[in-house]
């Protein structure tokens, strides 16, 4: 159970936190209790030394006071009431031993012949620590020469040491295993907390895949790093529902503006088969099917360009456009159209002004303007085209005096297939804006139009010179 | 004139190939890439409508194998895809001219007429003529029966257009295309417009109209007499 729950969690990222921190909390704990110990184990060895240094001046002291016979008398008692744990030997200097005691636990300890040395060189004592085979415990003993011929010499079973260093030393063993655990929760704890914040970001993020798009991960100002994480996870999603509500629309859109011209075509064609169809009904037909035909080939080939042109998927062609001449040519072009609704073109130009860029990108942005201004016109009214260059900007702006455009439009005029209810009765496919700002976009310009209701439209192009 | 055609769509295939044989051409119609550049290897034609996607070879690897082996009649390339890269991609690989599905059949005409006229090296007359209205191109001057007719500019272009293309219907955007220079299509109607003040000058005092609009498809100068 638990097993299979680490399995899972093995690669999450509070696992391996939580792990980390566990063993490097234990790793540090053992290191300071060994450090702890160590000393410890140094001064219970120190003890045990300063004892042993205290009994030999005791009997150094004794050896001047009451000579050998008073010494004798003094380990003889202390043999006796320190039991087998300590024994006691006096030696001569060259090393043959005048009376040893408790040797029983003690045998096979000879003389050492280091310690003989060291005194001889008139050192005061000397320590050494040996093993006894069949003993478990090791013995410290001291050497030191209490007359000019005499070494005292004294060990004692270091049992009781070991036994306070094991004891102390189960306790860590003991210790350790829980705080291990004490560890692994506090990092778990840890972990857990410091990354709610991502678990927060995540939760939102499944229930929107689930389909709820609307739902934000709340900012709570806790961190830095998670408000940061969490606020653009929002901004990225406000972002994606805009594109994503744009799509819906457009896509509904383009159903419609599809449906409406199939409808018509497969209308006459089912009327004309149907019916008793002259040789002049069908010719209808198949003349109407190609105009509708058209108008749909218009409808895809225009949001292609839209969206090309957005994404910059083609990459501009750069060549020098004398802005004046295509305005010029553009008026030429709907000079008839114009004349046939009796409104007068009006063209406030310079001799010359030349831009880079992409020539029938440009010329489909004043066709669509100039197109505008001149459907949405009213009978002998105007359209005033200028063109001008201003500091490093070119402006060209497109006057009519046609019906206006309602306040609540303006902002949506330049929203693929978007249309007025008074534009909707006019031919038209209701994309020229779209493209026309795609197109000025890419030309790292903006336009910007201003309308008043039954007096005229006013668009604006500005572009970099 | 013999033709080839490789194209899969069979129904794309049967209307291009009624119409070019109703122009006089000879059309041979293959439906995948392999029997079409095997007898663009070895036949002697004088020109191929090759669309791009074909089953088995696709259409730039056989126009590709085609000029490596040194075939070099020219090749019209249909496609339904229409980026600029995918034309530019065309017309580098070997093809002479691009035509983006669905097209006007006016246009595939006029512009495989174009490719043979550029490639047996017979330019336009500079005088044309069709039924009494006589259109010079060095002088500028356009008569009909012997009377002259003043003409704006872009009147004359127009004219020209399709006097060069007698007895052929063009469409409005080859219209737009090759008068205008635009290479899109208002959504206004101003070719309309336009022939209409060219009827004006041209047809109006005469019995014999020579300029007839074909509804939805385009407009054609033909004398019926």
């Amino acid at each position: 159970m638990l097993l299979n729950q680490i399995n899972k969690h093995r690669n999450s990222l509070s696992f391996r936190l939580t792990v980390w921190y566990a063993l490097i909390f234990t790793l540090t704990s053992v290191l300071a209790l060994s450090i702890f110990y160590y000393h410890i184990s140094k001064v219970t060895m120190e003890n045990t030394d300063d004892e042993l240094l205290e009994e030999l001046e005791e009997f150094y002291a004794l050896m001047k006071e009451g000579g050998v016979d008073q010494v004798t008398l003094e380990i003889v008692m202390e043999s006796e009431s320190e039991g087998g744990g300590v024994f006691y030997r006096l030696i001569t200097m060259d090393g043959s031993i005048l009376k040893e005691l408790n040797m029983e636990a003690y045998e096979g300890v000879g003389v050492s012949a280091d310690a003989l040395a060291a005194i001889g060189k008139k050192e005061q004592y000397f320590f050494e620590t040996i093993s006894i085979p069949g003993n478990d415990y090791k013995v410290r003993i001291i050497y030191g020469a209490i007359s000019p011929s005499m070494i005292f010499n004294m060990g004692i079973s270091l049992e009781d040491n070991y036994e306070f260093l094991g004891i102390f030393r189960n306790l860590i063993l003991l210790l350790m295993i829980p705080l291990f655990f004490v560890a692994a929760f506090i990092g778990w704890f840890l972990a857990r907390h410091a990354l709610k914040g991502v678990e927060e970001v995540t939760q939102t993020a499944i229930e929107i895949s689930k389909g709820s798009i609307d739902k934000r991960v709340e900012v709570k100002r806790r961190h830095y790093e998670i408000d940061r994480l969490a606020n653009t996870f929002n901004e990225m999603l406000d972002r994606i529902q805009t594109l994503i509500k744009g799509m819906h629309e457009m896509n509904d859109n383009v159903a419609h503006d599809l449906r409406s011209p199939l409808t018509r075509i497969r209308g006459i064609a089912e009327m004309t088969l149907v019916g008793n169809g002259s040789m002049h009904d069908y010719t209808e037909m198949a003349a109407n099917t190609i105009e509708e035909c058209d108008k749909l080939i218009e409808i895809i080939n225009t949001m292609m360009d839209i969206t090309e042109t957005e994404a910059g998927v083609n990459q501009f062609k750069s060549e020098p456009l004398n802005i004046v001449d295509l305005v010029l040519s553009a008026c030429d072009l709907f000079d008839p159209i114009a004349k046939e609704k009796e409104i007068q073109l009006i063209t406030l130009l310079p001799e010359t002004l030349v831009i880079d860029g992409d020539k029938s990108k440009m010329q489909r942005l004043i066709t669509n303007l100039l197109e505008n201004a001149i459907k949405y016109n009213k009978e002998g009214g105007t359209v005033t085209i200028s063109v001008k260059q201003e500091n490093q900007l070119v402006n060209i702006q497109v006057e009519d005096t046609g019906v206006g455009i309602p306040e609540e439009d303006l902002p949506h005029i330049f929203e693929r297939f978007y249309r007025c209810d008074r534009s909707r009765s006019l031919a038209g496919i209701g994309l020229g804006l779209s493209l026309a700002k795609a197109i000025v976009r890419a030309f790292n310009g903006d336009i910007r139009v201003k309308s008043a209701l039954d007096r005229g439209s006013s668009f604006q192009v500005i572009l970099p010179a | 004139m013999r033709l080839l055609l490789i194209e899969d769509d069979v129904k794309i295939a049967l209307f291009v190939s009624k119409g070019l044989k109703e122009a006089g051409f000879a059309v041979d119609h293959m439906e995948n890439g392999e029997d079409g550049l095997h007898m663009a290897l070895n036949e002697p034609y004088d020109v191929a409508v090759v669309d791009l996607m074909l089953p088995k070879i696709d259409g730039l690897t056989v126009i590709e194998e085609m000029r490596s082996s040194g075939i070099n009649f020219p090749v019209l390339i249909l496609s339904a895809r229409r980026t600029v890269d995918d034309r530019v991609k065309g017309l580098t690989t070997g093809g002479d001219d691009y035509l983006t599905k669905p097209f006007a059949f006016s246009e595939l005409l006029a512009r495989v007429q174009a490719l043979l006229r550029r490639s047996t090296g017979v330019s336009g007359s500079a005088r044309l003529e069709v039924g009494g209205l006589v259109l010079d191109i060095l002088s500028r001057k356009v008569e009909r029966a012997g009377e002259a007719i003043e003409l704006q500019p872009l009147e004359f272009s127009l004219l020209e257009y399709l006097m060069r293309n007698a007895g052929q219907v063009v469409s409005k955007t080859m219209i737009m295309e090759h008068v205008w220079d635009y290479n899109f299509n208002p959504e206004t109607n101003v070719v309309e417009a336009r022939i209409c003040h060219l009827r004006d000058k041209i047809d109006r005092d005469f019995e014999d109209k020579l300029i007839q609009t074909i509804r939805g498809v385009g407009y054609v100068i033909k004398s019926d007499q």
